[in-house]
């Protein structure tokens, strides 16, 4: 009897373990943020791919904000957590963990999968010491997103381009109806590029030579007198004290319709695309960006990558998602992908499909591709990614929001900026 | 007499004193089991993190990588502290912060508990209510409180504008560079009043009825007797209070990332944000530690010297 009771035990105990044994197999880990979770287009891509591939998709919550996801997710893959992919949703976070040794090479696991990564993504691979580290799912392309019916009520012709950030000021003056609560510009004041955002179009570069800060070039200076006039002196955006006190965010342009317009990258588009999490009931437009004088006719660029970690549990079903939502993202998420065996039909296809049929009617595949892709803009780097970026990076956001809630003046922040990032680059 | 003990015939006086420590050492073992969850806890999670934090400070672990052994640099990230004009004013703006935490929660705390001792209408569901801050989810605080005193059409500055006070004039709290610190304080002070008032109520309550009756007879008024008595009666409580007051001041966390995170611009960045952001942001971790560590030596120090204090005013 005992024998028997004790056989039945193991059995209970091991049976559920096998059982997961056999699971473990089929099943891929990723990192997702709160809004992720929830977000529409993440639950049919996953579905996607757990119908095409018959492996389970299990998320790893990281709660909070943007900021605190990386906070979160860096001390986990330090302390050797298991989990297979993460996204790293712009160059400045691809680059530290490539850096840092996190990343696990892509370019074995992919041939062993028999996919051509070169094949598919070409120019946009940034391989690192000769290694593929990840895998870009999107180029985010600037360009400015407008709300059509503010522009109705406000009898203002829709913008035409090309046009300059003097022309756009002067647009979002006639837009601007503070008795109904409306701006005519938008900008996520939380994100640090947009305080170097007129610099960056000038191709002016946030390093010296010697790899000392850069900020003392006037350009720097001109492109936070810039954002702080918006909101101060023209009145045509909320100042910094507003935008803290309404706790807006970086999706407060889709979700609130109180904005004429917003200067941000082509993901953007997912965003106007789907009804579920942002409902509307107004229509957008889409216009290539402005141009930062005659020497500042350039485009922002900056694209997210997906990545398997150096300690994945499951390495091969992290690469084949990997690769399979590089290649789809835009199916659901909208925006452009970052790949090269695409034809200029096919694009237009991407287009349509992705973006401008979604639309329903706010935008045309030539609007789109217009903005987009075949204007007269150049193209730069949309963030600062150099030696102890993020670092730089946080030191101007700071400085740069202090100036913006009048606690110092321009100089001062310029200086402070200087100074600091002096210190941070500089030292070992 | 003899007695046999241990299998050995020994005196009786021998027999008892042995089988006496036997039971004292039974007694003992059987305490310590008692207290050794207790032990086991606090040197996993207390102990051995302080001396891991110590040890940290210690060597160069300053680069987001993988966890393992460093260099040992001494007190090079300690002299990085001394020489950081951030963290100094970070330590600065704490001792502001704690200055007007403190005081507002003690008095606060007093007066309230004063109002609950006496006999007034809903006594017993104001004791109730006066715990709901408490309890309250220290984000879904920062929220309301984001709201309410949202200088652009919150209610608050709402109300002091139909009382006639001119927008200009009108407080930025949490978006001003001057206000947002005091103002996190006092939002801090309200949600953790119910502790300080319990206590000071219980103190109160505590204080004999016959030396009010004797002051009256004498011809004490109110404020006599608030002085001479009240308040030397209740002083252990009052010294107690603010001790872990300051102690937990100190460390404040939660409550400025919920309301401000640090901002705006530095004007909320307390040491503690400021330990967070250089680990969490940045990667300096055996910096972040550093900060740490002095920020005890700090505690420790402010501690001490309230401690040596209490003779002078703590009526025993």
């Amino acid at each position: 009897m005992k024998m028997v009771m004790g056989f039945i035990l193991a059995a209970a105990l091991l049976l559920p373990g096998t059982l997961f044994a056999a699971d473990a197999e089929k099943v891929v880990t990723l990192y997702a943020g709160s809004k992720d979770a929830s977000d529409n287009t993440w639950k049919l891509r996953n579905a996607a791919f757990e119908k095409a591939t018959g492996i389970k998709v299990v998320l790893q919550m990281v709660p909070g904000t943007e900021d605190d996801f990386y906070d979160r997710t860096d001390v986990a893959v330090m302390s050797g957590d298991t989990t297979d992919c993460i996204r790293l949703t712009n160059p400045l976070h691809t680059n530290r963990y490539a850096a840092a040794g996190f990343l696990l090479p892509l370019d074995d696991l992919l041939k062993k999968q028999g996919y051509n990564a070169q094949a598919a993504y070409g120019k946009f691979l940034r391989p690192v010491n000769g290694r593929l580290y990840y895998l870009p799912y999107e180029q985010s392309i600037h360009s400015v997103y407008y709300n059509k019916k503010i522009f109705r009520e406000a009898g203002v012709p829709f913008p035409k381009a090309p046009w300059t950030w003097d022309d756009y000021v002067a647009t979002a003056k006639k837009l601007t109806n503070r008795s109904k609560g409306i701006y005519g510009s938008y900008f996520v004041l939380e994100w640090e590029y947009y305080y170097y955002m007129l610099a960056r179009q000038r191709g002016v570069p946030a390093y010296k030579p010697d790899g000392s800060s850069n900020y003392d070039d006037p350009a720097f200076r001109d492109a936070l007198k810039f954002m702080y006039d918006l909101g101060e002196t023209y009145k045509v955006g909320p100042t910094y004290r507003e935008y803290l006190a309404n706790k807006y965010t970086w999706d407060t342009f889709a979700a609130t319709g109180k904005f004429g317009m917003l200067c941000i990258g082509s993901w953007f588009t997912g965003l106007l695309t789907d009804p579920v999490t942002y409902p509307r009931e107004w229509d957008w437009g889409i216009i290539e960006t402005p141009a930062a004088g005659p020497n500042g006719k350039n485009n922002l660029i900056a694209g997210g990558t997906w990545a398997v970690l150096k300690k994945a549990k499951h390495a091969e079903n992290g690469a084949r998602y990997v690769s399979w939502v590089a290649e789809s993202w835009y199916k659901d998420a909208g925006g452009l992908p970052a790949r090269v065996n695409l034809t200029p039909a096919d694009i237009q296809g991407i287009l349509g499909a992705s973006i401008a049929e979604k639309s329903k009617g706010s935008v045309t595949v030539k609007d789109l591709d217009a903005a987009l892709l075949h204007n007269s803009l150049g193209v730069q780097d949309e963030k600062i990614t150099g030696p102890k970026a993020k670092e730089y990076t946080d030191i101007i956001k700071r400085e740069a929001q202090m100036y913006m809630s009048g606690e110092q003046t321009l100089d001062q922040a310029l200086k402070n900026i200087k100074e600091q990032g002096d210190k941070a680059l500089l030292s070992l | 007499m003899h007695a046999v003990h241990g299998g050995q015939v020994v005196p009786a006086v021998y027999a008892h004193a042995a089988r006496r420590s036997a039971a004292v050492a039974q007694e003992a073992r059987v305490a310590l089991a008692f207290i050794a969850p207790f032990f086991l806890g606090f040197f996993v999670f207390n102990l051995l993190p302080l001396l891991y934090s110590a040890y940290l400070s210690l060597v160069n672990f300053n680069s987001f990588s993988e966890a393992g052994p460093r260099d040992f640099i001494g007190l090079r990230n300690y002299l990085r502290a001394f020489a950081d004009r951030l963290a100094m004013a970070s330590y600065a703006r704490t001792f502001l912060f704690s200055l007007v935490y403190v005081v507002g929660i003690i008095v606060l705390g007093f007066v309230t508990a004063l109002l609950l001792d006496r006999r007034l209408f809903l006594r017993t569901a104001s004791r109730t209510m006066i715990y709901m801050p408490y309890v309250a989810n220290v984000i879904a605080i920062g929220i309301v409180w984001s709201i309410v005193l949202n200088p652009f059409g919150g209610p608050i500055n709402t109300l002091l504008k139909l009382l006639g006070i001119p927008e200009p004039a009108l407080p930025q709290w949490l978006t001003g560079v001057r206000s947002a610190l005091p103002t996190v304080a006092g939002i801090k002070v309200w949600q953790n009043l119910a502790f300080q008032t319990i206590v000071f109520l219980a103190a109160l309550q505590d204080v004999p009825r016959e030396l009010y009756e004797c002051a009256q007879i004498d011809g004490a008024g109110w404020w006599r007797r608030m002085v001479r008595i009240t308040l030397p009666m209740i002083s252990p409580t009052t010294f107690f209070l603010v001790v872990i007051t300051v102690i937990g001041s100190f460390n404040s966390f939660s409550i400025v990332k919920a309301l401000t995170d640090g901002g705006p611009g530095h004007s909320t960045r307390i040491i503690t944000v400021f330990i967070y952001e250089q680990a969490m942001r940045y990667s300096y971790y055996s910096y972040a530690n550093a900060l740490a560590c002095l920020l005890f030596v700090f505690i420790l120090i402010v501690t001490l010297i309230q401690w040596k204090a209490q003779k002078a005013w703590v009526h025993t």
